[in-house]
């Protein structure tokens, strides 16, 4: 019981601070190379706990997220729900990956909610492609290595299970 | 299910309970605040002494230039509401202004949207315009109950109406997506504009007040076998480092 309730908190403060980061300030150009903190945590949190994070967890996270940009709500929430679809179905051959090939599956992933939510953009009618999305992809994909560790010490110091 | 959702914003039912719902938030951005300000604060602590009187006496001088600069205003007001008189124009409009601190910037780089500290319970309504110490910056169009979402004129989406402060040449000013770059667009290549123009808002739209200095333009090219002269500005506003913008509110005045 206790565990659970370990968890439940810092699940919840993960995605926090990673919603948090998505907004954090940044020059415009700089903000080209964010990485896509939320898809980040969100694809850990579905390999870590595949059975209480998945796509519901990841569902609200987006509508939060939707909230927080001023997005129309339900853009981010339907794309992390595709995310974290993909990621839930495949966690178990995932966790067995090295960073590298995870790293793979992130930049995928976060080309995938970006282009989602260009492609709902492009349905209300205000869509501005861009190609330099792939470089979010790539910051994410680089910075995965070193979330997991943050995310895995923190998981294994608070002994969320 | 989730595109339900999409569809149902755009139709605007969800508008109100949303203005009240993204309030939470405001404490977010209020928090990704906070390192940028533990940095300032560090910096104020090891600004020496000297710095802080330099700056003092700057201050001092630039006080003394804006103060002279107001002296005459009375008086030309005063002479403005005359001349209108025998103009017969009924009306003219008061403004006045609202400091909002800026407290976000919009997370996907392709739009330029800025979110500003006041909203729905400080009188914010959407449309407003929203300027700086030098010109323009754009126009409000979002408002939850504690902040607001302002659009930048340079987004590629947003458009406005300006003439040239010289001649009064009418022309459209669009964003380009660059922070420092506006183009205007459908300008016959036999028009008067130069370069180092002032261009200035017109009013017409009714969204933004008349007068209000928007950018300079920076480049003309006539190309030949073009239908139209490009036109190239550059915002006055510093679009990209306001960290206090200003919320106009303009209403009407009675008959002059």
């Amino acid at each position: 019981m206790d565990d659970r309730a370990h968890s439940f908190w810092v699940v919840l403060l993960t995605l926090f601070v990673a919603l948090a980061l998505s907004v954090y300030p940044l020059p415009l150009w700089a903000r080209w190379f964010r990485p896509d903190w939320v898809v980040i945590a969100i694809c850990f949190w579905v390999l870590f706990l595949p059975n209480r994070v998945g796509v519901g967890v990841a569902w609200l996270t987006g509508l939060a997220l939707d909230v927080l940009h001023g997005a129309y709500p339900g853009q981010h929430a339907f794309a992390l729900a595709v995310v974290a679809y993909f990621a839930q179905i495949s966690h178990q051959r995932l966790r067995m990956f090295g960073y590298r090939k995870q790293s793979v599956f992130v930049f995928s992933m976060v080309v995938i909610h970006l282009l989602l939510g260009q492609w709902v953009q492009n349905l209300v009618g205000v869509a501005d492609i861009s190609l330099l999305l792939l470089a979010q992809a790539m910051m994410s994909a680089l910075v995965w290595p070193l979330a997991h560790v943050v995310m895995t010490w923190l998981s294994y110091r608070f002994i969320v299970s | 299910m989730a595109l339900l959702l999409v569809q149902a914003a755009r139709s605007g039912w969800l508008d109100k309970p949303l203005a009240y719902v993204s309030s939470i938030s405001f404490p977010i951005y209020k928090l990704t605040e906070v390192p940028g300000e533990i940095g300032r604060s560090l910096e104020g602590l090891f600004t020496g002494r000297e710095s802080l009187r330099e700056e003092n006496a700057r201050l001092r001088a630039e006080a003394l230039v804006l103060q002279a600069k107001t002296q005459k205003l009375a008086s030309l007001r005063a002479e403005n509401i005359r001349l209108r008189e025998l103009l017969n124009s009924a009306t003219h409009k008061e403004e006045s202004v609202l400091v909002a601190e800026v407290i976000g910037l919009a997370a996907d780089p392709s739009s330029h949207i800025i979110v500003i500290d006041k909203g729905l319970s400080h009188g914010v309504r959407e449309g407003q315009a929203v300027i700086d110490a030098e010109g323009l910056v754009g126009q409000v169009v979002n408002v939850a109950y504690t902040h607001s979402r302002v659009m930048m004129i340079t987004d590629t989406t947003h458009a406005l109406s300006v003439q040239v402060n010289r001649n009064g040449v009418r022309a459209i000013v669009e964003g380009s997506g660059l922070i420092d770059l506006l183009e205007l667009s459908h300008v016959a290549a036999t028009t008067d504009i130069r370069v180092g123009d002032l261009l200035v808002s017109t009013g017409l739209g009714g969204r933004f007040p008349v007068g209000y200095p928007v950018a300079r333009v920076s480049e003309v090219t006539i190309d030949p076998g073009e239908p139209f002269a490009i036109v190239k500005a550059r915002p006055l506003a510093q679009l990209d480092k306001a960290q206090f913008v200003l919320l106009v509110f303009a209403r009407e005045v009675g008959d002059g």
